[in-house]
């Protein structure tokens, strides 16, 4: 019960944050459509030198559009900097002191933030998707989509959130970060859409639990999906979210055994 | 003289500093360096598959458009190894921490950014360099020496305009205070220096070489390093850049001053 307290206050408290913060939405609403703008002049230079003579101009703009809304919904980075900081600093003591949990915290902070990108960021993503791709989708579709997309950004942070855990061992986790995000950007289909990629390539992706991230949620707004295709996709994505936070629950626990109240 | 012997003893503490950095986060320096070859990888396999079925892609072969994805990597790694913390002006503003540099001699931008130097990063080169000389053997790229310092020289420019943008966004602290998602607004700038500007419009592309750097980031000292032709004469480029760094820097210098009438030493 006292969890679920925790959970709502926090949640509350950084939903007011988020909305005071004019200048975030602001460079929210600014960065979505500058980083299109370059992806658009791009593939349609891709598109015109014919390198890809099966892909539909609608398929790779529309693909984009929706991809980078994924992308950008969280500053993932961001919060990796700000979990190695607190335990860098010894901050976590705070946590610690009082019994506040750490992971769930940062959870609802998660969660206030792209409550507030949803509402601001959604209304843009969707007429764009019209003007630039002429895709609307179905509501069935739209729901299977929503969905898959809320599971692969919470997969998203806690591996994020996982990396800033690391700073219990590595002390600094900027390497990590570069590292990863490269892999991420690749295997989860933000950089290319998964399907130009030769065989052999899609074969391991498929084991991999990026695709779940960002390209499966994509691809199923825009080939669509059987519903049984759509839970065995849930159910992936959920064993991964499992398997990251147990992973999650282990770092920390060993890595309270290093930390110093003064830090690492 | 003696301001400039001032900023060289600041600069080797700054660089001192960096050394002592690299010698303590070890493990994180090693996975810089295998993120960036991954990210050179990575960036050779997607231009790979965009040449899958075509052998020029807006007069680009294949052998010039890896020469551009080295030159994409060394404005990643001058900015990490320079201006690495440029972005982050504003938390001096925002938390007062800025009141302890104006007590000291040195404008506090630039002891901010020369005590952040990374010359660590430097190792996040080897990647390219050693991808140049792949290139210079097995796909016959023709580089002379005089050129290929030119088009540092172009690349090193890029990187000293972005951080002034990066700083001037981040000026906006003194009017709106916490301002931590700026970074996304760089972040998405940044994307610019990623791709060949021969796919934009002229009217862009001409943006790209006046009112902002990007343009001198990685196409323009790719296409000198190759001897290629893009707009204008290497004199009218030159004279764009220092257009283009003076404008930033009048920028900055101006926000500057007005943010300060503003700020109110606790929080900004």
């Amino acid at each position: 019960m006292r969890l679920i307290d925790i959970a709502r206050e926090a949640y509350m408290l950084n939903l007011k944050k988020a909305f005071a913060n004019r200048i975030e939405l602001f460079t929210k609403l600014f960065g979505y459509p500058a980083r299109l703008f370059m992806v658009y002049f791009l593939w349609l230079s891709v598109l015109e030198n014919r390198a890809f003579p099966d892909l539909e101009k609608s398929y790779i703009l529309g693909y984009y559009t929706v991809s980078l809304f994924l992308v950008q919904m969280y500053p993932f980075i961001r919060k990796s900097r700000e979990v190695r900081e607190q335990i860098f600093s010894g901050e976590i003591a705070n946590y610690l002191a009082r019994n506040i949990p750490f992971g769930v915290v940062n959870l609802m902070e998660y969660a206030a933030t792209i409550s507030v990108y949803l509402l601001s960021v959604t209304p843009v993503a969707y007429i764009l998707l019209g003007i630039v791709a002429k895709v609307l989708p179905g509501l069935t579709l739209l729901l299977m989509f929503l969905f898959l997309a809320f599971l692969g950004s919470v997969l998203r942070f806690a591996v994020w959130y996982v990396i800033g855990l690391l700073t219990f061992y590595t002390h600094e986790n900027m390497g990590i970060i570069t590292f990863y995000l490269t892999l991420e950007n690749v295997l989860s289909g933000s950089l290319l859409p998964l399907r130009v990629f030769p065989e052999q390539f899609q074969k391991v992706f498929n084991i991999l639990p990026f695709r779940l991230m960002i390209y499966t949620p994509v691809d199923v707004l825009f080939n669509g999906t059987t519903v049984s295709q759509f839970l065995i996709n849930v159910f992936l994505q959920i064993f991964w979210l499992a398997l990251v936070l147990a992973l999650a629950a282990v770092i920390w626990k060993g890595g309270l055994k290093k930390f110093t109240a003064c830090g690492v | 003289m003696r301001e400039i012997r001032k900023h060289f003893e600041l600069m080797k503490i700054g660089i001192g500093l960096s050394f002592r950095r690299l010698l303590y986060f070890r493990a994180s320096t090693l996975f810089s360096i295998l993120g960036n070859a991954l990210f050179l990888l990575v960036n050779i396999l997607f231009w790979r598959v965009i040449y899958t079925n075509i052998e020029v892609f807006n007069g680009w072969t294949i052998g010039q458009m890896y020469l551009f994805t080295a030159f994409s990597e060394f404005f990643h790694v001058f900015t990490m190894m320079f201006f690495p913390v440029a972005g982050k002006l504003w938390r001096l503003i925002y938390t007062g921490r800025l009141d302890t540099y104006l007590t000291k001699p040195v404008e506090p931008y630039v002891l901010m950014n020369i005590l952040n130097i990374r010359m660590e990063n430097i190792f996040n080169a080897v990647p390219s360099v050693l991808w140049i000389f792949i290139l210079i053997n097995f796909y016959k790229l023709r580089l002379d020496i005089l050129s290929f310092l030119m088009a540092l020289l172009f690349n090193l420019l890029a990187v000293i305009v972005y951080s002034l943008i990066q700083m001037s966004t981040s000026t906006a602290s003194f009017w709106f205070g916490k301002i931590t998602a700026i970074d996304e607004l760089s972040d998405s700038l940044v994307m610019l220096v990623n791709y060949p500007h021969t796919i934009f419009p002229l009217y862009i592309r001409i943006l790209m070489i006046t009112i902002l750097p990007f343009g001198y980031a990685s196409t323009i000292p790719a296409l000198i390093a190759l001897k290629m032709g893009y707009i204008g004469t290497l004199p009218s480029l030159i004279l764009g850049a220092i257009f283009t760094i003076v404008l930033w820097l009048s920028i900055f210098k101006l926000l500057w001053k007005l943010g300060m009438k503003r700020y109110e030493s606790y929080g900004g």
